[in-house]
């Protein structure tokens, strides 16, 4: 062939080659999802390339980082960072119910993407997480719907469950509840009540770290440090209960044995479960038993009287705090004078020391009431003291020990415990109680709909406001690097970064078209 | 009788006309000056006057003494060459003959002398186009191809029998835009591209020129990328452009041309083939922001390289 004829085939081919079609990367919008936050960094799932987008928050500019997780043949079926924001979870699935031979898999990242990811094999698409307070584990559920399925008829085990311990590499713990029947709606770890710290029971001469698995008329309980243990299958009775919550109450001088609570808001009752160890292996079981409260139990305490151990439980149709002996069932009231059905305990300083005390509010309600819990028992006719929010409570969020936010429409209010005060904060605009965080004793706020960012003063309750250039879609505390992230609504990526400790316009910074980085290298 | 001797006479003597001129060959009338016509004056008008009929006479001079100017003396002697009116034997005065004027042979243009082809000056105008081969031009354009209008000069000199050696300048513009990521993003490209280039050309026939050319030059772009819910300016980036071409000119031949070998104008159309390089460009936004805005950083979207394989096709018009 001679070069003439080799020209001409090169030119051919050309024409050819730039005649044909060929796939276009830039056609179809891309799957994008998020964000969720962690301590450090905010990520994005990105399903058309198979990877996690985490954006790290710097001095003056953010660093993008890509993380693959899955294939082609696999999506991310949701994101969810651990309690402390130490790291993200990942769940991946088969992309369609036409791939085969695909294992669903839970991905472990690091906080800010950085380093290499632990994927543990789940079994199944689970599509709910629910993670213990101690951070150690994730247990993996159906929930109470079908998420995570990618089409009607996929036969589901609504009651297969998967515990991950997520500071080992060893396989996560699969296994089928063996209840009565019930879906399960909840899990809770009982034992776990103070973050970050391990919430073993002791049964017997053993420590259990208890989870427990509600369904209707059912509960399910499971030692997840020993996996050879029995599960505990307690059918309430044939009264209506769905358990709500869980309450442990660890056994003590005034009770031997570590009982389990559990309430249900159509009940009458609340079921108490007393945690004992088997006679014939080495396993527990529970003994239960119904506690009359009044009418109706919307939230319940524990508490130990200079006596009696008593459940406390608030009843929202009476008004009123019940103490229950939760060895004889006798017990008292105390009215509330007014609409209340949360409640939490705080430590108190007293002038004779700490003391333990109740705090009662509920949304719609226009009142807090404090009680101190010193000596309740020989206290009769001891009321509760209010606290008066003028606007009415839509919402409460404790900041710490001592103080709570309490959103109200335009106003939100500062209750600081100590010295019982109720300061208000108002604003033109609606400002959401649950978008904050705190830094210090600086209290962050950053409602969606609205450009602002504004910081409160807890020592002087002094309000400050940085306005944005945009308006916020979500807003995120990043705790270990010190800044607070705006996110706004442009689809391809728009934040504003600000500094946690001092947020001010100047050392404030915006971010755009992030999402859509490096498109013309990585398409 | 005697009239009719006189008239035969007369029209013998009579220069032939126009009409009844024999044709003059091609080459004696190429052998005429071109500017005889218009230098030679005609019969009919009048003759100048000589300068001196025109000064007034001096007192030194007396007018009867003065000679009589020459030009005073010619309708004397127009009127001593005008035919005497015939008088007849008998005293009948016959009919006046008419003075025969002679009117000038009709002037040609004469040929202009053969060209020797030595050199060629082309303007052109045409489309030329590059198939990207890089997938990330798709975010600017449904297709592969950067098309664009092409307009150029350039000059060329015969080395040889065949070979022509030359350059010229041409400039290209290119724009296209799109709506990538189902609208989701908008992005305009626009390319502003002066070239300089070399040429050599091979004359193969006359009408049938291969050549190849290497230019370079500088490639202007201009580009926009903005969302839906934030507005962006136009942002400028020079790169560098290269070319390597090759193709084929056609165009008439002298010999088709009315002029034959003297023609000094032609026309043809060229196609071209070949490689054009073009530096890369890093590709981002440059946000339209509001009075007083926050430090704001935009994304880096990779780099651009808006090279590969080129064509083009363009009409000229050759001097030569």
């Amino acid at each position: 062939m001679n070069f003439s004829h080799r020209l001409t085939c090169v030119l051919a081919a050309g024409l050819v080659l730039g005649g044909c079609s060929e796939d276009d990367p830039y056609a179809d919008a891309r799957e994008l999802s998020g964000p969720v936050s962690t301590h450090s960094a905010l990520a994005w799932i990105d399903q058309d390339r198979s990877e996690l987008l985490f954006v790290r928050p710097g001095d003056d500019d953010i660093d993008v980082a890509y993380r693959k997780v899955g294939d082609d043949r696999t999506r991310v079926s949701w994101l969810r960072p651990t309690l402390d924001g130490d790291e993200l979870l990942a769940m991946v699935v088969p992309s369609s119910q036409k791939e085969e031979d695909v294992e669903e898999r839970l991905f472990v990242f690091p906080a800010d993407g950085s380093g290499d990811a632990r994927s543990y094999d789940v079994l199944a698409p689970f599509s709910t997480v629910d993670l213990s307070p101690d951070r150690r584990r994730a247990v993996l559920h159906f929930g109470s719907g079908t998420d995570g399925f990618g089409g009607a008829g996929v036969l589901q085990n609504a009651n297969q469950v998967s515990i991950v311990t997520l500071d080992s590499p060893e396989p996560p713990r699969s296994f089928t509840l063996n209840g009565f029947g019930g879906r399960l709606t909840r899990v809770e770890f009982p034992g776990q009540t103070t973050p970050g710290e391990p919430g073993l029971i002791q049964i017997g001469n053993r420590l259990r770290d208890i989870v427990a698995f509600l369904a209707d008329n059912e509960v399910v309980l499971v030692d997840m440090e020993d996996p050879v243990a029995n599960q505990v299958a307690v059918n309430i009775g044939s009264i209506t209960f769905t358990p709500e919550r869980t309450l442990l109450r660890p056994p003590n001088d005034k009770f031997d044995d570590p009982v389990l609570f559990l309430r249900s808001s159509t009940s009458s009752d609340v079921a108490m479960l007393t945690l004992a160890p088997k006679v014939d292996d080495d396993g527990f079981t529970a003994q239960v038993s119904l506690l009359p409260i009044g009418t109706q139990a919307s939230d319940f305490v524990t508490h130990d009287g200079d006596e009696v151990p008593y459940l406390v439980t608030i009843d929202p149709a009476r008004e009123a705090l019940a103490f229950t002996d939760i060895r004889t069932q006798q017990g008292f009231g105390v009215a509330l004078g007014g609409p209340a059905s949360r409640m939490f305990t705080r430590t108190h300083e007293s002038d004779a020391g700490p003391i333990d005390q109740l705090v009662m509010w509920g949304p719609g309600g226009s009142t807090i009431y404090t009680l101190e819990l010193d000596g309740i028992d020989d206290a009769l006719g001891r009321s509760p003291r209010p606290l008066g929010i003028q606007t009415g409570i839509e919402d409460l969020v404790v900041l710490d020990n001592d103080r709570v936010l309490v959103g109200s429409g335009i106003n939100l209010y500062v209750v600081d415990f100590t010295v019982e005060q109720v300061t208000p904060l108002s604003s033109p605009t609606a400002y959401d109680a649950t978008n904050s965080a705190l830094e210090g004793n600086l209290l962050l706020l950053g409602t969606s709909a609205q450009p602002w960012i504004s910081t409160v003063d807890l020592t002087t309750l002094d309000p400050e406001s940085m306005v944005l250039d945009d308006p916020i879609s979500s807003f995120h505390y990043l705790s270990a690097v010190g800044k607070v992230v705006a996110v706004h609504p442009d689809p391809v990526g728009h934040i504003s970064v600000a500094q946690a400790g001092a947020p001010t316009r100047s050392s404030t910074y915006a971010a755009w078209g992030f999402l859509y980085a490096d498109i013309l290298e990585r398409n | 009788m005697n009239t009719l001797l006189i008239l035969s006479l007369l029209l013998l003597a009579a220069p032939p006309t126009a009409e009844s001129e024999p044709e003059q060959p091609a080459d004696a009338e190429a052998e005429q000056p071109e500017d005889s016509s218009s230098d030679a004056p005609s019969q009919t008008e009048p003759a100048p006057a000589p300068v001196e009929a025109d000064e007034p006479a001096t007192d030194e001079t007396p007018a009867t003494e003065a000679p009589a100017p020459e030009a005073a003396e010619e309708p004397e002697e127009a009127e001593s060459e005008e035919p005497e009116e015939p008088e007849s034997a008998e005293g009948v005065t016959t009919a006046p003959v008419q003075p025969f004027v002679q009117s000038p042979p009709p002037v040609k243009k004469p040929p202009r002398p053969d060209r020797p082809l030595r050199w060629r000056l082309d303007f052109s105008l045409g489309v030329a186009s590059t198939l990207v081969g890089d997938t990330g031009y798709r975010a600017f354009s449904n297709e592969r191809s950067l098309l664009g209008p092409d307009l150029g000069v350039r000059f060329d000199y015969r080395l040889g029998r065949r070979l022509f050696l030359g350059g010229g300048a041409r400039y290209q513009r290119f724009a296209t835009e799109r709506n990538p990521y189902d609208g989701l993003l908008s992005t305009e490209l626009v390319v502003h591209e002066p070239t300089l280039y070399a040429r050599a050309s091979l004359m193969t026939v006359e009408g049938v020129d291969v050549f190849a050319d290497l230019g370079g030059g500088p490639s202007i772009v201009l580009d926009q990328i903005s969302s839906g819910q934030s507005d962006a300016k136009r942002r400028r980036t020079p790169a560098g452009a290269f070319s390597a071409m090759g193709g084929v000119a056609l165009y008439l031949p002298k010999q088709w041309l009315p002029g034959k070998q003297a023609s000094r104008v032609t026309a043809g159309i060229e196609t071209r083939f070949g490689y054009q390089f073009r530096t890369t460009v890093d590709m981002s936004t440059n946000l339209s922001l509001d009075d007083e805005p926050l430090r704001t950083t935009t994304a880096e979207y990779g780099d651009l390289g808006l090279r590969g394989f080129a064509w083009g096709v363009s009409l000229f018009i050759r001097v030569m």
